[in-house]
């Protein structure tokens, strides 16, 4: 009787004990959209608003996953006249990824992505295109993504513009020992605009922007022929303005100016049951040197 | 056991005295574990020589003096040392957790492990098959594929 008793118990606390080391071990889907350029002709992008992101300091990047490496690869392969970042994040899970979205506004259109995966690497993919009308399947596919691999998935939209999709789900633990030193957080504006907000994911889509004011270049920067994309977690208050910003990404010499641009920016407010809310979301913004 | 806690629990709520001892009565005349209890207490041991109150339970303290008067098993070390138990159970926490650790190592290494590849199951474009290249530069672990809607889909 008692035997029976320890062996439950101990069952019970081999259970809890597994669920604390599965919790403790979290695993990392890192992925990055591109756009493609064929002749060089297609409109710039400028900004480009999207959900909410689990913060991504670039500082923790290995080098082999280095988005301008990365960039150039895919304009090597695909013969391209520019390769653009769009957006990226950080997608961390535990045992499985389960079923995660993230969308973003580009140029004034909306595309989303859905990822899903219940058994280790296994990934089902979809991404869409939003018009006022319809949604688009751009790409539809389910692969296995080894620890070692970096997959780039290569498409086009409705107009024929080429978009990759990169993804990496790298050994956490071996790529913790290979990072480097985390930057010090660079933030700007009222923190306290974070608490009432809510984050940009799934239903929850990200705000449109109504006005743009461009960064001003710095002049160290340019003379410096430094260019390349900041991306900034940014909070709005009731009334759509830009109420706290901070880095996610990082360019020394660009963040300034990035964070002062989007601190003017104005976005269309977030109404929830007939009341403003504060939407916390991520900005890419781009600076490229003519 | 969980028989002995209930009737515990309900001769506590019951209020009235006689029902309660017939309650405890009637399931103590049953139970061996109660009986080995009570066998055990020395207060006890005066009343076995009493007759039994009611029909019902007649065989009530006789089962008791019987158990009292059954030889103990004298014998070293045993189950119910406590230290024994705590070590058994460390030693069943213990074993159990370095299995799964190993499982999950193993499981690991062979995630990051040349053993897996990269692996397409089906690539569709508007929910239809799409024309898919795949390429793999030399001495380089990224895969590029690319996918567009099929020929003969895009003339219709």
């Amino acid at each position: 009787m008692r035997i029976k008793k320890m062996f439950l118990l101990g069952i019970i606390c081999m259970w809890i004990g597994q669920g604390f080391v599965s919790a403790s071990s979290q695993k990392v889907l890192k992925m990055r959209f591109f756009r493609g350029d064929r002749l060089g002709t297609y409109e710039p992008i400028k900004a480009v608003t999207s959900s909410y992101l689990q913060p991504v300091f670039s500082a923790n990047f290995p080098s082999r996953y280095d988005p301008v490496d990365e960039a150039a690869q895919i304009k090597k392969v695909f013969n391209l006249v520019a390769v653009d970042l769009i957006t990226e994040a950080d997608f961390k899970y535990g045992r499985n990824l389960g079923n995660i979205g993230h969308d973003w506004r580009l140029n004034g259109k909306i595309y989303s992505i859905s990822l899903t995966s219940y058994s280790g690497s296994k990934i089902q993919l979809e991404v869409f295109e939003h018009t006022q009308v319809e949604t688009i399947s751009l790409l539809e596919t389910e692969f296995t993504l080894p620890a070692k691999n970096i997959a780039v998935f290569g498409f086009e939209d409705l107009h024929g513009i080429p978009y990759f999709l990169s993804f990496y789900a790298p050994d956490e633990a071996r790529e913790e020992k290979a990072g480097g030193f985390v930057g010090e957080l660079i933030e700007s504006g009222d923190r306290s605009a974070l608490e009432n907000a809510v984050r940009a994911i799934g239903e929850i889509k990200p705000p449109r922007l109504i006005r743009e004011v461009p960064p001003d270049y710095p002049e160290i920067a340019r003379q410096s022929g430094v260019q390349g994309v900041v991306i900034l977690e940014a909070v709005t208050d009731e009334a759509g303005n830009v109420a706290w910003v901070r880095v996610l990404r990082s360019i020394p010499l660009l963040d300034q100016a990035a964070m002062d641009a989007v601190r003017q920016w104005k976005y269309e407010p977030y109404i929830v049951e007939d009341k403003p809310k504060g939407v916390i979301f991520t900005v890419t913004v781009r600076f490229k040197l003519k | 056991m969980w028989k002995c806690k209930i009737i515990d629990l309900l001769s506590k709520i019951i209020p009235v005295k006689c029902w309660q001892d017939f309650l405890i009565r009637k399931h103590s005349a049953g139970c061996r574990l109660c009986q080995n209890w009570l066998a055990e207490k020395e207060d006890i041991h005066p009343l076995l020589n009493l007759e039994p109150a009611k029909e019902s339970i007649k065989d009530f303290w006789p089962a008791v003096k019987s158990a009292l008067l059954k030889p103990k098993p004298q014998s070293g070390p045993s189950l119910g040392n406590w230290s024994l138990r705590a070590a058994l159970f460390l030693a069943v926490v213990g074993i159990g957790l370095w299995i799964y650790h190993n499982q999950r190592a193993k499981g690991l290494q062979d995630e990051g492990g040349s053993q897996e590849k990269f692996h397409i199951n089906y690539i569709l474009i508007d929910n239809k098959p799409a024309q898919t290249y795949l390429y793999q530069p030399l001495d380089s672990e990224m895969i590029f594929v690319w996918a567009e809607k099929d020929e003969s889909d895009k003339n219709r």
